[in-house]
Formats: structure tokens, C-alpha cells, sequence
């Protein structure tokens, strides 16, 4: 897959105005997610909306800084099957959790608020009083 | 040597076996299984973003864990990047992110064959490497010394807590206005933390030392505009390394 594209090197030189331009955008997408987390959209929507940024600003990096735009297409593929595959375990992850919900549920409410650590947390209350380890 | 496109031997031409740089500056470095250079560097990113990809998921799987304790115990997340500092969080952001651009820079700068720009493009992403890490270590010596780490040693300070009240107070988060106990399970918080941000770390260690062994060779002169596969391959793994920090900023500093 690598042969049909030697005429330019195979290499594309990225000019230094888009250079500037993309760590521009990452720095203004970089203070638009800053903000974003001052209004408040609902903790759901806040997710969404800087997860969206995030991804916008991954792309930039991969298509431009990582050459993915112009390069042969066989490492984009490489790419975005590990992303998708790295989807794929966090959803399988989550069905399965999902399944035990119901009897952790049911067990919780057999032993409401048992730490599960040999040395719970302190709440704040006591925490005022000790002195610092 | 200053024509990007032409430089390269007409094909058919045996240029592996020359042993030393001649006119074709660095022919040497082309290995005698490769027809030419672009196809020895097609092959060597092609191995890169295999590698890459092995690093998505090898994260893939503390953003799962992530992904899991978030949605099962969104409170503990919410309490938890109270303690955090967002100022600093957002500072190495910007440290990435201009490091990102002067590793493409690098890049740019050898495949024009500008020797000078590559030193310094080089030297800038190492300084900012060295900047994040050092961001990074006052934040790890704050939090140890407040007690705020992993697991069953979690034991935050009353100072701590006090700075995480009055950011709750400043409507830095509207799901604490309510709650005055933190949560029991608020270790967990850290432990993502400490264990996300740690492996983060750890390639930017690693990145340090890459860059200095690039740093060595371009200094000696290996790199040209027909052999810089190892610039654009440290590139690579670089940018992935701030691809990763672009998601861990908001996940863990930035959240309502």
C-alpha cells in the first residue's frame, strides 16, 4: 500500500500558517471548554458538551499535527479501529455492569453504607478534629 | 538538496550499499530491504500507528474504568475535582498543546532539510516536557501532602477540605451546594486520578528520552529531507501523548 505514492516522497510538508492556524484553534477550543464549565447546562449536558470539544480537538491533532489528512489511508484505518475497538470494550464493560446492578442493589440494601474499605473515609465533621497524618 | 521533491535516487539505482553520506546526505540510514526512502518511511509510520493504536487501548482501559465509577458514582467525581487545581490543569494543557505544535514543527523543519529549526523545535518540545512535568509535580506533592491518594491511605487534611468547601461555596459546582459529607467513597476519585495521570506521566518520561535521542542525532547531523523517519515517528507518539491529555483535562479538572 505504500509504493503507488512515491512520486512526492510519499511525504506531505504542512505549511507553517496551517501549523499556527490548528494550535490556534486547539488553544481557542482549550479555553471554550474552560468556559463551558461555568454555565450550567445540566451534569449530563456539561459531559456532552466537553467530551464534543475534546473530540474536536483530537481530530485537529490527528488529521493535521499526525498528518492522518494526508497520509496514506491505511494508518487512519489503524486509527479509528482502535478507537472503535476501544468504544466496543467500554460498552461491553458497561453491559456487563449493568447486568449486576440489580443485585448490588439488593445487597446494598441489606448493609446500607458499609464501607467497603477496612479504614472508611472520614466525613468532613471528624476530619476537622484530627490532626493531619 | 533543496528541491524536496526530486532528491531521491531514480528507482533501480542501489544506494543502501554506499557506506558513507555522501552527496545523497544520509543514505546510509536507508536499510537495504527498502526500495527507497519513502517507501522505508511509509513502512516505519505504518509500525508507529500500529504501536499507537496499542496505546489507545492499553488507556482505553483506565478510561473504562472511568467511564464505569463516573457513571455509577457520578458524586464522588463531582466532589473529587474540587480538590483539584484547575488553573494548573489548564496551564499544562497549553504546554501540551504548544509542544504538540513544535513536534510538528520538528517535522517540518526536517523534511525542508532546516537543520536549525529542527534543533529548535526539538529543544522547545523537550522544555515543554520538562514544563508539564514540573506542573505535574507540584500538583502530586500538594495532593500526597494533603492526604488526598489512593485507596485505603486516603485521608484528606482539614485544609483540603476547607479549599474544597470554599470552591463549592464559589459555585465552582452546583451539585454540592446540598451536600456538607463528602462522599465515603471519594478514594476512588484519586485512585483514577493518580493511576490515569500517573501512565500519562509515564510517556511523557518516556517522550523526554526519545526527544533527547532525537535531539543527539539531529545535532550529528542524520537527519535530512530524505531520512527523518524517526522525527516524524517521536512526533506521532508525542501528539498521542497530548491526544490523551486533551481528554483527561476536562474528564478529571473540568467537571460541573
Amino acid at each position: 500500500m505504500h509504493t503507488e505514492q512515491t512520486p512526492h516522497q510519499g511525504a506531505h510538508i504542512i505549511s507553517a500558517k496551517t501549523l499556527l492556524a490548528t494550535w490556534g484553534a486547539l488553544m481557542v477550543l482549550t479555553g471554550l471548554t474552560v468556559a463551558a464549565t461555568w454555565i450550567d447546562l445540566g451534569s449530563d449536558l456539561n459531559v456532552v458538551v466537553a467530551m464534543v470539544i475534546a473530540t474536536i480537538k483530537a481530530i485537529l491533532v490527528a488529521l493535521i499535527f499526525m498528518h492522518l489528512l494526508f497520509d496514506q489511508k491505511f494508518n487512519l484505518i489503524v486509527f479509528v479501529v482502535s478507537v472503535l475497538t476501544v468504544v466496543l470494550f467500554v460498552s461491553i464493560t458497561f453491559i456487563d455492569v449493568s447486568s449486576y446492578q440489580p443485585s448490588i442493589r439488593a445487597h446494598e440494601s441489606l448493609e446500607p453504607n458499609k464501607p467497603f474499605l477496612k479504614a472508611p473515609a472520614p466525613d468532613p465533621a471528624s476530619v476537622q478534629a484530627q490532626p493531619h497524618p | 538538496m533543496t528541491d524536496t521533491a526530486s532528491t531521491r535516487p531514480s528507482s533501480g539505482v542501489e544506494v543502501g550499499t554506499e557506506g558513507h553520506a555522501g552527496e545523497h546526505g544520509g543514505d546510509h540510514f536507508l536499510g537495504h530491504h527498502f526500495k527507497d526512502h519513502a517507501h522505508q518511511l511509509n513502512t516505519a509510520k505504518l509500525g508507529i500507528w500500529l504501536f499507537l493504536g496499542q496505546e489507545l487501548l492499553f488507556f482505553g482501559g483506565l478510561f473504562c474504568a472511568y467511564a464505569i465509577y463516573r457513571s455509577m458514582h457520578p458524586e464522588i467525581f463531582a466532589e473529587g475535582h474540587l480538590f483539584l487545581d484547575t488553573r494548573l490543569g489548564a496551564i499544562n494543557t497549553c504546554v501540551l498543546i504548544f509542544s504538540s505544535l513544535t513536534a510538528a514543527w520538528s517535522v517540518r523543519a526536517a523534511q525542508l532539510n532546516h537543520r536549525r529549526a529542527l534543533i529548535t523545535a526539538i529543544l522547545l518540545t523537550i522544555l515543554c516536557a520538562f514544563g508539564f512535568l514540573g506542573i505535574k509535580y507540584i500538583e502530586y506533592a500538594h495532593k500526597i501532602h494533603e492526604g488526598l491518594v489512593w485507596g485505603a491511605s486516603f485521608a484528606p487534611s482539614s485544609e483540603a477540605v476547607q479549599h474544597a468547601t470554599e470552591a463549592m461555596a464559589h459555585g465552582a459546582s452546583s451539585t454540592l451546594t446540598e451536600a456538607h459529607t463528602l462522599s465515603n467513597r471519594l478514594h476512588i476519585f484519586f485512585s483514577i486520578y493518580f493511576a490515569m495521570t500517573g501512565l500519562h506521566g509515564i510517556h511523557v518520561v518516556a517522550g523526554i528520552f526519545a526527544y533527547l535521542w532525537l535531539l543527539r542525532r539531529a545535532i550529528r547531523g542524520d537527519f535530512t529531507q530524505d531520512y527523518y523517519g524517526p522525527v516524524d515517528g517521536v512526533a506521532l507518539y508525542w501528539h498521542l501523548v497530548d491526544l490523551i491529555w486533551i481528554y483527561l483535562f476536562p474528564l478529571l479538572y473540568l467537571i460541573h
